[in-house]
C-alpha cells in the first residue's frame, strides 16, 4: 500500500518534459519521418472498429440466439452451424476479397461504398461475426439448464426466459467474446489492403464518405506499420516500430477493458 | 432368471382408480418416450384437491418424468414425446394447444435443487406476479410479503429483501423456490425432491410448510425418503420401471400395501 503509493508519488518528481507528438501529429511528407505521427491511422483504426462493432454485434448475438435457444436440430440448422464454424476459420484475405466485391464495387451485387472507411468496417464486421457467434453461443450453452427451468416454471415464454434469464447470465461471455473478436480484427492488415486502405493520409478519415461522398481515402495502424516498413529509410523502421508498440497498447486497454466488464457482470451474478 | 418370472418382477400399471376426495388433477393412459426408450407406461392417477399426494419408488422408475409431465416441464427435452391425457378440470394439460404459460401459471414447480434467480429476494418472489398481473408497486409490496410470510421465510430475510436470493442458505433457498411459486397463486405446486439437497433441519421446515400449503394448494411431491412420504402425504403412488404399481391412501400403503412390490419396498427390502 505504502510502496505504491510512494511509487505514484515519486513520478510526479521525474522531470516530464518530453513531448508525444506521435500519436497526434498528422503524417508530414516521405522527407520528414520525425516529425510524422500515427493520428490519421488511429482514427482509422477506431472508426474502422466501432462501425465493426454496430454491424457485426447485434446480428451474431441475435443469430447465437436463434441457434442455440430457438432453432430446431434439423439438418438445415446443423449445416448453418457447420457452416458458422468454418467462418471462423476462413483467412482474412477471403474476407477481404468478400469486402471487395460486396461493399466496395459498385454495380452486380456491389454496394458501391468505395475504399472507405464505411466498407472496410463492414468488411472487418463480417469477419467478426462468426467469432462473435461462437462465443455467444458458447456463452448461452454455459446457462445451466437449472436456471431455464425455473424461469419456466413460473410461467415465461421462451422469448421471457431468453431476454430476462439467459442473456443476462449469458452477458458477461458474449461482451468478452465480442471485445475479443474486435481486438482480434484491431490487428488485421491484410482483407483491408484488398478493401483499399492507403498509406499517405494527410488529413483525418471521414468515416462516412463512403455514403455521403467526400474523400474516401483512410488507414489504419497495421496497414501503416507495414508501410513504413517497407520504406528504404531505417528512421520509418522506427517509426514502424513506434506504431507497433501504440496497436499493443490498444490491444492490451481493449482486452483489460474485457477482463474488467466480466468480473463486473460476474460479481453482480453471485 | 425364467421370463415367466421376469414379466412378474414388472406388473402392469394399476388402473380404474377412485379416490373420495374432489380431483384436480387426472392423469389417464400416460405413455412417455426419450426417444426410443419408454419410461412411462400407461400410468393412470388422480390427484386429490387440497391434498398431498406422494409418488415413491427407486431411482430411475419414471416419478420425476411423470411429475415433469403435470406442468409439460418435459416439453424441454427435445426427444420426448407422450401419448395420454393429463387434464385439470376442463383445461386439457396435454393438448396440442394448450396455453403453456397458462398451465404453468396454474401449475408451480419447485426443483430438486434450490435455483432462485439470480435476482434480490424481492425480485425473485415478485418476477413471477409482473409477469402475470401487472401489480402495483404498493400491490407487489404486498404481494411478496404475504407470499415470504406464507412461505416461513419472512422473519428471516424481512431486513435484508434487496439482497441476492442466491446468498441465502440451501434451506432458506429452497423456501424461496416455494414462495416464489405461490406468488402466483398456483392451484397445484409440484415438488421434485424438494429435500434431498438439504440438511434435516432444512427438511423439518420444508415439511412443516408443505403440511401448511395444503390447506391453500395442492401438492404433488416426488421423494425418496419414505418416512417423508408417510409424514406428509395424504395418497402415495408406488413407482416401479415406469408403471404405477400401487396408488392409495398413504395409511393404506404404508400398513398393509396390495401388492407384493410395494410391500417389499417400503419395508427396504429391494430399491
Amino acid at each position: 500500500m505504502w510502496s505504491s503509493m510512494l511509487l505514484v508519488t515519486s513520478t510526479l518528481f521525474i522531470p516530464l518534459e518530453i513531448y508525444i507528438p506521435f500519436l497526434t501529429e498528422r503524417y508530414q511528407d516521405i522527407f520528414s519521418p520525425y516529425s510524422s505521427g500515427i493520428r490519421a491511422a488511429f482514427y482509422g483504426t477506431i472508426w474502422v472498429m466501432l462501425i465493426a462493432m454496430i454491424s457485426s454485434v447485434p446480428i451474431s448475438v441475435g443469430a447465437a440466439i436463434y441457434l442455440e435457444e430457438y432453432a430446431k436440430p434439423t439438418k438445415t440448422t446443423k449445416l448453418i452451424q457447420a457452416l458458422v464454424t468454418n467462418l471462423a476459420g476462413v483467412p482474412s484475405i477471403v474476407f477481404g476479397m468478400f469486402g471487395l466485391a460486396i461493399f466496395v464495387k459498385q454495380g452486380g451485387i456491389g454496394w458501391g461504398l468505395g475504399p472507405s472507411i464505411l466498407a472496410a468496417g463492414l468488411t472487418m464486421g463480417v469477419m467478426a461475426m462468426p467469432i462473435i457467434v461462437l462465443a455467444s453461443q458458447e456463452a448461452l450453452r454455459s446457462v445451466p439448464r437449472s436456471l431455464r427451468e425455473s424461469a419456466y416454471g413460473v410461467g415465461c415464454t421462451q422469448w421471457q426466459v431468453t431476454k430476462d434469464h439467459v442473456l443476462p447470465s449469458a452477458m458477461p461471455g458474449i461482451m468478452t467474446g465480442s471485445i475479443l473478436a474486435m481486438s482480434r480484427i484491431m490487428g488485421e492488415a491484410a482483407p483491408l489492403v484488398v478493401v483499399g486502405a492507403t498509406a499517405m493520409i494527410v488529413f483525418d478519415p471521414e468515416p462516412l464518405a463512403g455514403l455521403l461522398g467526400g474523400n474516401v481515402n483512410f488507414t489504419v495502424i497495421p496497414i501503416q506499420i507495414y508501410f513504413w516498413t517497407s520504406e528504404p529509410d531505417p528512421a520509418w523502421h522506427a517509426m514502424a516500430a513506434a506504431a507497433s508498440i501504440s496497436l499493443i497498447a490498444l490491444l492490451v486497454a481493449m482486452n483489460s477493458i474485457a477482463i474488467v466488464l466480466r468480473q463486473h457482470f460476474r460479481r453482480r451474478l453471485n | 432368471m425364467s421370463e415367466e418370472a421376469q414379466t412378474e418382477e414388472i406388473p402392469n400399471s394399476t388402473r380404474d382408480l377412485e379416490i373420495d376426495d374432489e380431483k384436480e388433477l387426472m392423469i389417464e393412459d400416460l405413455d412417455l418416450w426419450y426417444g426410443d426408450k419408454q419410461a412411462l407406461y400407461g400410468v393412470s392417477l388422480p390427484i386429490a384437491k387440497n391434498s398431498v399426494t406422494a409418488l415413491i419408488g427407486p431411482s430411475g422408475c419414471g416419478k420425476s418424468t411423470l411429475l415433469r409431465m403435470m406442468n409439460r416441464m418435459n416439453d424441454l427435452i427435445p426427444i420426448c414425446h407422450y401419448d395420454g391425457k393429463i387434464s385439470m378440470g376442463d383445461v386439457e394439460i396435454t393438448g396440442k394447444d394448450a396455453d403453456l404459460v397458462e398451465i404453468r401459471k396454474k401449475i408451480g414447480m419447485v426443483f430438486q435443487r434450490p435455483n432462485p434467480f439470480p435476482k434480490s429476494i424481492y425480485d425473485n418472489v415478485g418476477y413471477g406476479v409482473k409477469l402475470h398481473f401487472k401489480p402495483t408497486r404498493e400491490e407487489l409490496d404486498a404481494i411478496v410479503e404475504k407470499s415470504l410470510k406464507r412461505a416461513a421465510l419472512w422473519k428471516e430475510v424481512a431486513d435484508r429483501q434487496h439482497e441476492l436470493g442466491t446468498s441465502l442458505s440451501g434451506g432458506q433457498q429452497q423456501r424461496l423456490c416455494i414462495a416464489r411459486t405461490i406468488a402466483i397463486e398456483p392451484d397445484v405446486i409440484l415438488m421434485d425432491e424438494p429435500c434431498s439437497a438439504l440438511d434435516p433441519i432444512a427438511t423439518a421446515a420444508i415439511e412443516e410448510l408443505i403440511l401448511e400449503l395444503k390447506k391453500d394448494f395442492t401438492v404433488v411431491i416426488v421423494t425418496h425418503s419414505m418416512s417423508q412420504a408417510a409424514r406428509v402425504s395424504d395418497y402415495t403412488g408406488f413407482m416401479y420401471l415406469g408403471r404405477l404399481v400401487e396408488f392409495d391412501k398413504t395409511e393404506k400403503i404404508f400398513s398393509d400395501p396390495d401388492n407384493e412390490l410395494t410391500k417389499r419396498y417400503i419395508t427396504g427390502r429391494f430399491g
